[in-house]
């Protein structure tokens, strides 16, 4: 089969499917009818109905059945116009028609012989015929029953959120049973604790009872035996556990499965659009698929389709010239347009490329001047130059056509694959073609996702956003957070990020000095790159994305929530929001060098007011936030309300001292990384120990001297002076 | 007059002289719903608005969010996100403490959890015991979410909307101040 067979196949296949739809919007049109033959509505959802199947069936080349539905539609409007005296007549050639069109579209499903029609539009064609004549129904004899037994697989609608709740239902049950699974491990350790025991007290009753006594110890043995019954119970539920968790697994797949379809199947409206968008602009073009491998999900191939269909329109329009052109660049007459549909890693790709004109960057950049979206005088890479035909109203072209140049669309693209999950890229060679690719995470619902922690909290990212991982020395990635420089890797410049100061955790990492590198996430987003360095990575795994619901709408740097094995919430952060934010923040800086830096908010604890205040005064004066609390139960409460970047803490208290505080405080691995300055008079050996024992950073004489706190402070918060 | 008829006799007495059964009694003058303690106050929502009542869960906290959000729990595989009733109403943040309860309320098909300090119970009150809405601390606070109030051997119980609350602009400015600063 060549290619244009193929396409027609699969065209066929989808009218065929819409046809039975119609079909059965006919019968209920003419069961409604029936019930009043004075009606009108139900005849004009029958006309409705009847054209659609008439634009169906041209587009397919079936031209008996589009006629057949023509002629109906046309007889439709007679009998609205009051043509007929006699509806019943009207209704029952209506109806045999309907008949005649059902058999046809059977046959054209088991790919038969069509049934002949003549008679029918005959009648249709004669009106007056329609009062006198008793149609008789000649039945065809190709439409015999007997093909009704060779069957295609059968297939069955069903609702799309039945499909998802039912997804649902068994990510749930899966969680369940990883719970389960927890528990029934937990039982195994007991029941080895017991028979340990029961074990231990039968030596123990036989040394120390007599004879007479062993009754008891026999009590003990038939406990051993129904310890032993326990465990063969035990042993059943793990392996009827680990039978169900293959099940859970599969069926959890096979859901996944129902939600796919092969990427083969857009090809033949994207070869029509081509096709009709060719005609209507006069140029040739040369269609190749060059690769269509693979299924993606549904949900995302409706909503990128659209997508697909304006980068191709555009491509023919605006990419591929005119044949007089092509003839003097001496390129072939019939212009090349190359669809490749694969998957790389975790993500669809979707390629449109052709061999045009290319994107004239030069035009570009003077619209983007002429816009006031550029001033002349900067100099711009060719990428950033590219990136200005997303901009909303943005097009090069002098005049506006039907097919595309409105400049409403790229923008819409961009945005629509944005909100994806995924990203496009356009490569351009002036002359020679222009490239686009869609990256796309595989589905929407399963997703595999990057777990990162900051300060001690974990978050997922979702990793077909990441572009590379790279452990990155300590000292770079200083270097590239102090002096705000970009880091360069592979020919390309990042800003770097670091999550907790995105997220407004912690503003600074806490970096140990026993570490020598930390993980740093690479994103190449289409307009702009970025690097984000977070604490450590915890794994990937797949991940189920929910929506955080509406309560989220204005929180756009999280993008959902998965659970996790454990049943406990996973927030997954959008890497698109998340960079631009740093990215936002970033520009202001640079714009506004003069705005005051985020102040690192010290705790002050201790018990004197007066030291209290003095130390605020004091910090206040070197750019410092200060919180104060009168003890150590006082300051427990305010680290709930506000984590502190530092703290100073006195030892002698009421309520609750500086030890105290300083284990409670530490021992909570959202705080454990939050630096401690103790301040105090008792500098003996054991408490400098004690501190030692509890991590805690420094020890300072009290009453301390104005330059070290200072110094203490820049060093533990790693501050820029 | 024979056994028989001391029977009926005994009948007709019992049903003319009968208290009637509470139900066909207060149908159209009661008024039930859960009765919760929030800012040490009564208050009371309808049975039909809280599908159900959790302990502490699990909670995933978000960075940046406001003091009010506590985070997010798993709802039998389903994400609730979870606000501090008294912390959102008056704005001053507020500890959870062990006698505290989440109430989820399904609103427009989407579950919201809210953690109110003490959950009292079922409470029955009649037309009767209705009284305005006492104006005082911090009660006032919570007057635009208010439905009205009854009075019950001198104090206010509180008929609290859920549906006003996830209808306010505060309830989606999760972002705190302090990360919109950023």
């Amino acid at each position: 089969m060549t290619l244009k067979d193929d396409e027609d196949e699969a065209l066929l296949k989808i009218f065929l499917e819409e046809a039975k739809d119609l079909l059965d919007a006919i019968s209920a049109a003419l069961q409604a009818w029936a019930t009043d033959l004075a009606k009108h509505e139900p005849v004009l959802d029958l006309k409705r109905d009847l054209h659609t199947l008439k634009g169906g069936a041209r587009m397919v080349g079936q031209p008996l059945l589009s006629s057949l539905a023509h002629e109906l539609e046309s007889f439709c409007d007679l009998h609205l116009s009051g043509h007929f005296t006699d509806s019943k007549a009207a209704y029952d050639l209506i109806f045999l028609a309907y008949d005649r069109m059902s058999a046809m579209i059977e046959a054209l499903v088991k790919r038969g012989n069509l049934p002949a029609i003549d008679d029918l539009l005959e009648k249709l064609k004669d009106p007056a015929s329609v009062e006198v004549a008793k149609i008789i129904e000649k039945n065809p004899e190709n439409t015999e029953d007997k093909a009704k037994t060779e069957s295609a697989p059968e297939v069955i609608r069903i609702k799309s959120e039945l499909l998802e709740k039912l997804n649902n239902l068994s990510i749930e049950n899966n969680i369940v049973r990883v719970n389960l699974g927890h528990h029934v491990d937990k039982l195994k350790m007991n029941l080895n604790e017991s028979i340990r025991l029961i074990r231990s007290l039968h030596e123990k009753l036989s040394v120390h009872f007599k004879e007479e006594e062993l009754r008891v110890t026999s009590e003990v043995l038939g406990l051993s035996e129904i310890h032993k019954t326990l465990t063969q119970n035990y042993t059943n539920v793990e392996a009827l556990l680990s039978q169900q968790s293959r099940i859970s697994l599969e069926l959890q797949e096979r859901l996944i499965d129902t939600r796919m379809v092969s990427f083969a199947s857009i090809i033949p409206r994207l070869s029509r659009i081509s096709r009709q968008v060719a005609a209507e602009v006069n140029k040739k073009i040369d269609f190749t698929v060059v690769q269509a491998e693979g299924e993606v999900d549904r949900n995302l191939i409706d909503h990128v389709v659209p997508s697909l269909e304006h980068l191709l329109r555009n491509a023919i329009d605006h990419g591929i010239e005119s044949e007089a052109r092509r003839a003097i660049l001496n390129k072939p007459l019939a212009g090349k347009i190359s669809i490749r549909f694969f998957r790389m890693g975790n993500d669809a790709c979707m390629e449109i490329s052709d061999d045009g004109s290319g994107i004239n960057l030069e035009a570009v950049r003077r619209k983007a001047i002429k816009l006031g979206l550029l001033s002349e005088e900067t100099v711009c890479s060719d990428e950033e130059i590219i990136r200005f035909i997303f901009e909303p109203g943005f097009s090069t072209r002098d005049e506006v056509s039907e097919i595309s140049g409105r400049g409403v669309g790229m923008d819409v693209v961009n945005t629509v694959i944005k909100a994806l999950g995924g990203n496009l890229s356009i490569e351009t060679n002036l002359g020679k073609g222009t490239r686009f690719t869609i990256r796309l995470p595989f589905t929407t619902s399963m997703n595999r996702a990057l777990l990162v922690t900051v300060q001690s909290q974990t978050f997922g990212i979702l990793l077909s956003n990441v572009a590379s991982i790279v452990l990155l020395s300590v000292k770079q990635i200083k270097e590239a957070l102090n002096k705000q420089q970009p880091i360069v890797y592979n020919k390309k410049e990042y800003h770097l990020k670091y999550l907790g100061g995105v997220l407004g955790i912690q503003e600074r990492p806490l970096i140990s000095s026993t570490k020598e590198s930390l993980p740093v996430l690479f994103f190449n987003f289409v307009d702009y790159n970025a690097a984000l360095l977070v604490d450590s990575l915890a794994g990937s795994q797949e991940v189920v994305v929910q929506t955080l619901g509406p309560q989220f709408k204005l929180m756009d740097v999280f993008s959902g929530a998965t659970l996790l094995a454990d049943g406990r919430v996973l927030v997954i952060l959008d890497a698109y929001a998340i960079t631009a934010r740093t990215r936002r923040k970033m520009e202001e800086t640079v714009e506004q060098d003069h705005v005051v830096k985020k102040q690192p908010v010290v705790l002050v604890v201790d018990d004197s007011i007066t030291i209290r205040t003095v130390t605020k005064n004091f910090l206040e004066r070197h750019k410092y936030t200060i919180m104060t609390a009168k003890d150590g139960l006082d300051a427990l409460g305010k680290v709930e309300e506000q984590v502190p970047d530092i703290i100073l803490l006195d030892l002698e208290m009421p309520r609750m001292d500086g030890f105290e505080f300083a284990e409670k405080f530490k021992s909570n691995p959202k705080f454990s990384r939050i630096p401690i300055v103790m301040i105090t008079f008792c500098t003996g050996d054991e408490e400098k120990k004690r501190a030692k024992d509890l991590n805690i950073e420094k020890f300072i004489n009290k009453p301390y001297r104005e330059p070290e706190l200072l110094d203490t402070l820049d060093f533990l918060l790693d501050r820029d002076k | 007059m024979n056994p028989f008829q001391t029977l009926l006799d005994i009948e007709r007495n019992c049903r003319e002289n009968a208290f009637k059964i509470p139900r066909q009694m207060t149908a159209e003058r009661d008024w039930l719903g859960i009765a919760f303690k929030s800012s040490g106050f009564n208050f009371i929502s309808p049975m039909a608005s809280v599908s159900e009542v959790l302990r502490w869960p699990a909670v995933t906290e978000l960075p940046s969010a406001q003091h009010w959000f506590k985070g997010t729990a798993n709802l039998r595989g389903k994400i609730l996100p979870m606000t501090d009733l008294q912390a959102f109403v008056t704005d001053k943040p507020h500890r959870t403490k062990a006698s505290s309860r989440v109430l989820v309320v399904n609103i427009d098909g989407d579950a919201y959890g809210f953690v109110v300090e003490q959950v009292i119970g079922i409470e029955r009150f009649f037309s009767e015991e209705m009284k305005p809405v006492p104006l005082q601390e911090p009660i006032d606070d919570y007057l635009p979410f208010l439905e009205g109030a009854f009075e019950r051997e001198g104090a206010p119980w509180m008929m609290i909307s859920f549906n006003a609350i996830v209808q306010s602009a505060k309830f989606y400015h999760l972002l705190s101040l302090k990360a919109e600063a950023l």
